[in-house]
């Protein structure tokens, strides 16, 4: 059971404060907020895979991925793209600026469920943003899970997210493997080269005792799938995170009705199983 | 900026009746807070002391109807940081552009005898966007009051200018109408771009289209309703080409046959 | 239990007695058709009427509801919720049944896991007067759908039973309320009027047309897929939005920060929208997950007959009929349904029946 904070009215965000901004690619900047009252700050906790509504009041709100993990108590960071009007007023933000987050909503990752099983993620692009929160969360209670496969695939080189936890920590970690490529490379790349499919010839996959996280474009899921399936991972056994429009992250807009159910609600994560039964959903 | 710190704005007129230039500076309730966000440092309608340039914002009202009208606007944009342009003439040519269908040199002809030579008339009269980048557009004829003041503040706290996806319909429906099309009235409220609060409708008269086709437009499906209620098809072309002659290029138009 | 009888002509004295207490609203004609709006005018109250433009949903929900206001100096932030909570409470006179059941499906939507209080606070401090339809309205389809009568959601019910008096049902303590700052114009049923009541049940049974059968919509629904059905009704259809405005249980809604003029202030402000919208489903990166417009048709069908059983254990439609009226392009909500049906039923391996 998920303590939460209580609100009184559940679309009046809490006010937080910018403490740290990273910046990642030329379009993506990692930050990391504070909240203002302290009860929040204590009870703030979430599960990966979990998403915030975001406001830069003047602007508007929307959703975001937790990239951060609740092992880690009291940081919270999202992964954003400059993209639009919101993400590029964000960008422009300055340590100590204000911002309102509420949350965090949807269903998560089944944590439990994952327990004592080997992963493999597989994520394209900003993709990683909120398997990076399992993926650390994994790291930090490392004895509850088995061996830890990450394929990632980007663009291009500089695209890259979280390029110094993929090359210096994770890889760096017993019984984790992390492997990358690019659709396109540099001067300088010497990775692989092709999508991310492509990484499954290159490691031992087993899908026995195996569940698989996948999070990317919406044209990544199917190939992927596809893939997993003939790896003989069971439909149950694959669980996708999905985007969709939201503007409430509580169920009432309907904006990110995918198939009959709803992603703020019932998702963000679904299992391979949910997806095929949902319409439009990959 | 202006001296002020302000963005500066420059506000100017092409072929078009100035009812959108008279149209903001009719907004008596906003004048003085829009003066507090913006510094207007060029509007001769308004003004009798101009700046050349540059401006942070350009408000283009009218269409492009002469030789020497391209050059001018071509150099307001390239001293311009946003361009804005308002009104049906500036969006889509607007009631200037209808002579677009009629043969120029006999109109010529009628209106300024033999002598014509001195005038600088293009073939076709076409939108602000025709010649050069245009930020945010305003349709209407005129251009809304209100959708004016509210891409103001967008513009000044750092957003991109609201634009309704969806046709009048939905705002005079909001303002509980009974369907003009359903008392067998030629209403182009379906296919035309929402923003005027559903004015016309509103008032039993029906949608003219000025503020032009909405996104994604099914003009097939307006066509179909319009003939079924008895209009031949010359007067549903020219109601859809009315206000907004410049829709006569969209792919989307080409498909209809008449 | 007590019921109650009232005659037809006191009915402007007990909404003139009502308005001391409260803003009474009801159906009053507009053009060619009706729509609710705040009685000033008693004698504009039309019982007799068909149906509103636009369902009564506008008071529970409206299109613009400020949801908070925020300062933005120093970024505080001012809850709004309880704003109609300080209005005086408000009475909907004349509420047919379909309309009744409207509000019913929106307190699920509103309800469960997240309640939403801007909802909740519109809807206690509203009283519902519910008006009994003996005769169908022109596009109602209200008992196909199972929803021409209620046993809940309402706090006063009225069955006109006959020229001169209405049978009155009382639902809720807020009903009752509303015989007591009238006691002398009600009058206590007697046996007679309990058989005028059962005539005037049997007489709406007879008149209302059971139309559709609806037992296998959400199979249906899933089946229709990739059906012709979508892409023809795409030709005909503008997404203009009309059905979904009038509809009494479309609920979906947009949020912008609208900032004033001396960019200070923001009121951040729902304001209703819909599926057939072309930016509903687009997102960052311009990524459009319906940007075929038939598409979105499509997905209103979807989720009001499919979807809305998975939210809320029923569908969203309550048979008003609103969208057949509205559509300006003639689209019959029940003729599509009609269409779904026969798609099971044209199977060669479906027999009898």
């Amino acid at each position: 059971m998920q303590i939460q904070v209580k609100r009184d009215n559940e679309y009046v965000p809490d006010i937080a404060k910018l403490v740290k901004k990273t910046k990642m690619t030329e379009y993506e900047i990692l930050f990391e907020f504070v909240f203002d009252n302290q009860e929040v700050r204590d009870l703030f906790t979430y599960i990966p895979g979990q998403f915030v509504q975001l406001s830069i009041f003047g602007i508007g709100e929307a959703p975001f991925s937790i990239s951060s993990t609740p092992t880690r108590k009291g940081v919270l960071q999202l992964g954003v793209r400059n993209t639009g009007d919101l993400t590029a007023a964000m960008h422009k933000l300055e340590i100590g600026d204000k911002v309102g987050i509420r949350g965090p909503y949807g269903n998560g990752f089944p944590i439990n469920k994952l327990k004592g099983h080997n992963l493999l993620f597989v994520a394209g692009g900003i993709g990683l943003v909120p398997l990076r929160s399992v993926i650390n969360y994994v790291a930090d209670r490392r004895d509850d899970f088995g061996k830890v496969t990450i394929l990632y695939g980007s663009r291009n080189p500089e695209e890259r997210v979280f390029v110094d936890e993929l090359e210096k920590t994770w890889s760096k970690i017993p019984d984790f493997e992390v492997l990358q490529t690019v659709d396109q490379g540099n001067d300088t790349w010497e990775g692989n080269v092709g999508v991310v499919t492509t990484l499954f010839k290159k490691c031992l996959v087993d899908s026995k005792e195996s569940m698989a996280l996948i999070c990317g474009p919406p044209v990544m899921y199917k190939f992927v799938v596809r893939d997993l399936l003939n790896l003989g991972f069971a439909r149950d056994e694959i669980f996708l995170s999905l985007e969709r429009r939201m503007k409430c992250g509580i169920g009432k807009c309907a904006h990110c009705q995918v198939g009959h159910k709803l992603t703020c609600m019932d998702g963000p994560v679904f299992t391979y199983f949910e997806a095929e039964r949902l319409q439009e959903s990959i | 900026m202006g001296k002020s710190g302000k963005p500066t704005v420059g506000i100017f007129g092409f072929t078009g009746c100035a009812g959108c230039q008279l149209n903001i500076l009719n907004l008596e309730d906003y004048l003085l807070d829009i003066l507090g966000l913006v510094d207007i440092t060029t509007w001769v309608m308004a003004k009798s002391e101009n700046s050349p340039g540059p401006w942070d914002i350009a408000i283009v009202e009218g269409s492009i109807a002469k030789e020497s009208e391209i050059e001018r606007i071509k150099k307001i944009r390239e001293n311009s940081g946003l361009l804005v342009a308002i009104g049906a003439c500036a969006t889509h040519g607007g009631l200037p552009a209808m002579r677009n269908v009629l043969d120029v040199e006999a109109m010529q002809e009628i209106v300024y005898g033999e002598k014509t030579e001195h005038l600088d008339v293009l073939e076709k009269i076409m939108p602000v966007s025709h010649y050069v980048k245009v930020d945010a557009e305003l349709p209407g004829c005129p251009m809304d009051k209100n959708e004016f003041v509210e891409a103001v503040k967008a513009i000044a706290i750092g957003k991109t200018p609201f634009v309704p996806n969806y046709s009048v319909c939905y705002e005079c429906k909001i303002r509980e109408n009974a369907c003009l099309i359903n008392e067998d009235k030629f209403c182009m409220g379906p296919v035309t771009q929402a923003g005027c609060d559903a004015l016309c409708p509103t008032n039993g008269a029906v949608c003219e289209g000025c503020r032009g086709p909405v996104a994604q437009v099914n003009w097939g499906a307006e066509f179909k309703i319009l003939k079924e209620l008895g209009a031949t098809p010359e007067e549903i072309k020219r109601r859809f080409l009315k206000y907004c002659p410049s829709t006569a290029e969209m792919p989307a138009f080409k498909e209809l046959t008449f | 239990m007590p019921t109650y009888t009232i005659r037809k002509d006191e009915i402007p004295k007990l909404v003139e007695t009502l308005k001391e207490k409260y803003e009474v609203y009801g159906p009053v004609p507009r053009r060619t058709s009706h729509v609710f709006d705040k009685l000033d005018d008693v004698s504009k109250l039309d019982l007799d009427y068909d149906s509103t433009i636009m369902s009564p949903k506008k008071y529970l929900t409206p299109n613009r509801q400020v949801l908070m206001r925020v300062g933005l100096k120093e970024t505080t932030l001012e809850d709004t919720a309880n704003e109609s909570t300080m209005d005086t409470p408000r009475i909907l006179f004349g509420v047919h049944a379909c309309d009744i059941n409207g509000i019913l499906f929106l307190d699920k939507v509103f309800g469960g896991k997240y309640q939403d209080v801007y909802y909740a606070s519109n809807r206690e401090n509203t009283t519902i007067v519910g008006l009994n339809c003996i005769s169908p309205c022109k596009y109602g389809f209200c008992r196909s759908v199972d929803k021409n009568y209620v046993f809940e959601g309402y706090d006063l019910f009225l069955t006109e039973v006959s020229d001169t008096h209405y049978y009155v049902h009382v639902g809720t303590p807020k009903g009752d309320r509303i015989i007591t700052y009238a006691p002398e114009l009600f009058s206590e049923t007697s046996i007679g009027d309990n058989d005028l009541f059962k005539t005037a049940l049997r007489k709406k049974h007879e008149n209302h047309p059971d139309e559709l059968y609806l037992d296998y919509i959400h199979e249906t629904l899933d089946m229709a897929w990739d059906d012709e059905i979508w892409d023809e009704l795409g030709e005909l259809c503008m997404n203009c939005g009309s059905c979904a405005m009038t509809c009494p249980t479309c609920y979906c809604f947009d949020v912008e920060d609208d900032v004033d003029l001396s960019l200070s202030t923001v009121e951040r402000t729902r304001k209703w929208d819909t599926c057939l919208f072309h930016d509903f489903a687009l997102v960052a990166g311009n990524h459009n997950f319906r940007g075929h417009p038939p598409s979105r048709l499509k997905y209103r069908f979807y989720h009001k007959f499919r979807a809305a059983i998975h939210d809320h254990g029923e569908i969203a439609c309550t048979g008003c009929g609103r969208c057949i009226e509205a559509c300006p392009a003639g689209i019959s909500i029940k003729d599509v349904l009609h269409r779904l049906q026969d798609y099971w039923a044209s199977s060669p391996t479906v027999t009898g029946g």
